[in-house]
């Protein structure tokens, strides 16, 4: 029982991971409505990023901040200049573009940093909390998740900026009679989104330590997380990113083994897309061809 | 009185089909136009032209300014609210959510607010759906709530699509009455595209005849009421 309870805390301690990478790709699928594959090695970059503010003796939270600045701007910087020329193109050509980024990122992190694992600073004490169950680390990234959740609702929910943002997700043509710049708007979002996997990078790095295919496995099981939770719901992308953890862990350990791991979240992924394509929270759209 | 809108030599169309061949109208500061025509005459289009969602040929100067190269969100910034045909509701949004976006671009959110509470006494109705979400509000209310919106941004002119489209003739008498009411209170300008002749010429002051994307007549609305044509293709008797 012990063990399980162990398996249960430390797949949530994942799950927050998942959680804040599916909360990034719910927010650019909120903005553009497009799933942005190249999301975790935006992550990966931004957290390469942090290492250098820390390698240049910065303290930790005022790297941490930096960096999440400096990827909101590197955010909404991709979003004018490569995906915006694409936009109007078909779904596949925006995919390309996604694939290419996720490459290029990949290629240009190994090219600066190389492709040498590093050791990532956590902000938590070592000693773990509530007798060893569970790290200081992962009580701590969940509640950073947690956190970066609660603020995102509020900018959303009580914000002009949040009303303008999801309006001109909603209905663009809308939006624009209202005077709403709806091209920022987007910019915006993709902004959101690389502050939020920043924060997620800089969380798992600990962990998984710091190389440029850290986020590969991440990114999977957080596509897994935002589908579970309904690709349009961040309060369904934090759900979903804390089940896929715990079920991760607990199928890993009683059922088929560490290694084969990762076919939980392909499993999922498949599965929600059959059994319930809208996800647990998310809601279902109806169009007219 | 001062001219608000003049629209000159005005060609339209969509991808390689045009729609408009050279349209001139003019509106006066605090006046109602209203557009009548046929389906596919252009109307809408026409609407459209003057926000810049479709692409243009000609000028459109509005209260003196040339806005064809503006950008929709530029327009509507410059004071001209549009209320596009299907209202373009917020549909998942509240009511109130809805209105606070029509007010988005203005600064000053105690003017905002009172605005707000404007709106509700134009429009009850409104007032007890504020938190409901506008996609289950009823036709007619949404047609009050797209109007709404528009004149929360304090517009000098009102573009309407069709406000009467799909609603009950005693709900469409009221929509037309507040319409009245506020062109004459907030001395904000209308131009009307309407498919109720009658209705139309009544609230307007001066009217443009469509036909197939030019203009075949105009004139002030009483004179355009007597007319042989005009009665007998666009008021049925």
């Amino acid at each position: 029982m012990e063990a399980f309870l162990a398996q249960v805390l430390s797949g949530l301690a994942t799950g927050g991971i998942y959680a804040s990478v599916a909360l990034a790709l719910v927010m650019i699928h909120q903005a553009t409505h497009l799933v942005n594959f190249a999301q975790g090695e935006m992550a990966m970059f931004s957290t390469y990023i942090a290492w250098s503010l820390l390698n240049a003796g910065m303290p930790y939270w005022a790297a941490f901040f930096l960096t999440v600045a400096i990827s909101f701007a590197g955010g909404m910087l991709i979003e004018r200049l490569v995906i915006r020329p694409v936009e109007k193109g078909s779904v596949l050509s925006v995919v390309v573009v996604f694939i290419g980024l996720l490459v290029i990122l990949n290629a240009v992190a190994g090219w600066i940093y190389s492709y040498t694992v590093k050791p990532f600073p956590s902000p938590f004490p070592a000693e773990p909390l509530f007798g060893a169950y569970v790290s200081s680390h992962g009580v701590g990234a969940i509640a950073v998740t947690l956190v970066v959740v609660l603020l995102l609702w509020a900018f959303f929910r009580f914000t002009p900026l949040g009303l303008a943002m999801r309006a001109a997700a909603q209905n663009p043509v809308s939006a624009r009679l209202v005077g709403i710049r709806v091209g920022w708007m987007k910019a915006l979002g993709w902004g959101l989104a690389a502050a939020i996997g920043a924060i997620a990078g800089m969380m798992v790095a600990p962990v998984v330590y710091l190389d440029p295919n850290m986020m590969a496995g991440i990114l999977l099981y957080a596509f897994a997380a935002a589908l579970l939770g309904g690709i349009d719901s961040p309060v369904g992308a934090v759900v979903g990113g804390f089940i896929v953890g715990v079920l991760e862990n607990l199928v890993g350990t009683y059922l088929i083994g560490n290694e084969l791991k990762l076919t939980v979240a392909l499993v999922l992924i498949v599965g929600v897309l059959i059994v319930k394509p809208s996800g647990l929270f998310g809601s279902t759209t109806v169009e007219r061809v | 009185m001062a001219e608000l809108l003049r629209v000159e030599g005005l060609e339209a169309g969509y991808g390689p089909v045009p729609v408009l061949h050279g349209i001139d109208l003019a509106l006066e500061e605090g006046g109602i136009a209203t557009l009548l025509g046929a389906n596919g005459a252009g109307k809408t289009t026409t609407l459209r032209a003057v926000c810049g969602m479709v692409k243009t040929r000609g000028t459109i100067r509005f209260q003196g300014a040339g806005i064809e190269k503006r950008s929709t969100e530029d327009i509507a910034r410059m004071g001209i609210a549009h209320v596009p045909d299907g209202r373009g509701t917020f549909t998942d949004l509240s009511t109130e959510e809805n209105l606070r976006l029509g007010g988005y671009v203005r600064a000053d959110r105690a003017a905002v607010a009172q605005s707000m509470e404007q709106m509700y006494a134009y429009f009850p109705k409104l007032a007890e759906r504020r938190r409901q979400q506008a996609g289950t509000l009823s036709g007619g209310e949404q047609q009050m709530l797209a109007v709404a919106r528009a004149l929360m941004s304090k517009p000098r002119l009102l573009l309407l699509d069709e406000p009467s489209f799909g609603l009950a003739p005693l709900i469409v008498a009221g929509i037309f009455e507040i319409l009245r009411t506020i062109n004459r209170e907030e001395r904000v300008a209308i131009l009307l595209v309407e498919q109720n002749a009658a209705m139309a010429l009544d609230l307007a002051d001066h009217a443009f005849l469509l036909e197939t994307g030019r203009i075949v007549m105009s004139g002030p609305a009483a004179r355009m009421r007597e007319d042989e044509t005009v009665r007998r293709s666009y008021l049925g008797y």
